[in-house]
């Protein structure tokens, strides 16, 4: 749950300036104004070309910098007394948290959290362009505080509708479980997979291992081989089908020979793929086709 | 009269802090991050009465800087002082451990920035 309204009501800096303070604020305040306006800038170039991907996955460091640039203006506008300009890029801040804090799972394409960043960033131009004429003014005019307020509802609307929303504009990456006593088959698929970022790819050796990567993630596809030491993929497969969380999460069996008890237990043929030296092109089409 | 060396990347950090020390008349030594720092330590050509470091800094952050100027034996009591912004209170328990003498958060006024150090002068 995106919760920026209830942040921003909560946040309390109290910082109490002397006169002497604010006599030292207006002789910098140019400076100052321009080094943020600076910052504003790169901030706004690099939102854009956040905004401009299709897949941002490559480009965490670039989210880092943006988040980094907002903090910085956040500390110092408040330092320097102007508590709006901290006000709304302490909501950049926070979309951008929200983006790095979900990174393994949304990937926000046009529209979103960038997007929304690119409006606070352009009221914030607005603002400091403000501050630039009203020389000895700390304050903003009401028409402001009021455009902060509708941003802040409709982003917070927007990222706890997203999915509604923006469901043709948000990839949800894929958790891929690759089972299997040796990490040969789960090596593979990563390096095939090495420059597309749509899956994520997780090798569990054994049943506790499998359990740990079910407990903590939501996979969403299953290769196991049939051997796992103490246990085999059957019994996996059965318990999994009793859940709620993984009835319906497709599971592949990779196998040498058809064990009978697969056959006894009327598991689908097409869920079964014998190791030859198509397999790994069979689970990448499997992966593709899904 | 007291030295002080800041290390900051935030250049608006440094101009506060350098106005309230100047008009107070102390003066300032500058570096925009944790590395410079050391360098002006080593350098050897001044001993600081005060440092102030920032924890979220490029190349050596604060706290790294904070450990190896413990280590040097002149700056083993030396008044270290720490910045960092609000949301990081994990950082001021990694900076007390680390051997901080004090920890400011951001943001502050001039003002109340000298009235919490002017104790350690």
């Amino acid at each position: 749950m995106f919760m920026l309204n209830e942040k921003f009501l909560k946040q309390k800096y109290e910082v109490s300036f002397t006169d002497e303070d604010y006599e030292y604020f207006n002789s910098v305040r140019k400076n100052y104004l321009s080094d943020i306006l600076e910052k504003n800038a790169k901030l706004d170039k690099q939102l854009f070309f956040l905004s401009e991907q299709t897949d941002i996955s490559e480009h965490k460091d670039v989210i880092y910098d943006c988040n980094r640039i907002a903090h910085s203006i956040k500390g110092t506008g408040y330092s320097y007394g102007f508590k709006f300009i901290s006000e709304v890029s302490f909501c950049m801040e926070e979309i951008l948290d929200y983006i790095l804090d979900n990174f393994n799972i949304k990937l926000c394409k046009k529209d979103c959290g960038f997007d929304r960043c690119i409006l606070f960033n352009d009221l914030l131009t607005e603002v400091i362009k403000d501050y630039f004429l009203k020389n000895s003014e700390f304050n903003v005019s009401s028409e402001y505080k009021k455009k902060l307020v509708n941003l802040i509802n409709q982003t917070e609307n927007i990222f706890n509708n997203g999915n509604e929303i923006y469901s043709e504009k948000i990839i949800i990456k894929k958790n891929i479980l690759v089972c299997g006593k040796t990490n040969f088959i789960f090596n593979t698929l990563s390096k095939s997979f090495n420059n597309q970022s749509l899956f994520d790819f997780h090798f569990a050796p054994g049943f506790i291992e499998i359990l740990y990567e079910l407990t903590n993630k939501k996979i969403d596809y299953i290769f196991s081989e049939y051997n796992l030491g103490e246990f085999n993929a059957l019994s996996v497969y059965l318990t999994l089908k009793q859940t709620e969380k993984y009835s319906n999460t497709p599971f592949y069996f990779i196998v040498s020979d058809i064990p009978e008890k697969l056959i006894k237990a009327q598991i689908p043929s097409d869920i079964i793929l014998l190791k030859d030296k198509k397999l790994i092109n069979k689970i990448i089409e499997i992966i593709k086709q899904k | 009269m007291a030295q002080f060396l800041l290390a900051d990347d935030e250049k608006q950090v440094e101009q506060l802090i350098r106005f309230k020390l100047s008009k107070e008349g102390h003066s300032l030594d500058y570096s925009q991050n944790g590395e410079e720092a050391l360098q002006k330590i080593a350098d050897g050509s001044k001993i600081y009465d005060v440092i102030i470091l920032d924890i979220m800094m490029p190349v050596f952050d604060g706290i790294y800087a904070l450990k190896k100027i413990r280590k040097i034996d002149k700056y083993k009591k030396t008044p270290i002082i720490m910045l960092s912004a609000k949301s990081n209170e994990n950082d001021v328990i990694k900076g007390y451990d680390s051997g901080a003498t004090e920890y400011i958060t951001k943001p502050f006024s001039p003002s109340e920035f000298y009235a919490r150090i002017k104790k350690y002068l």
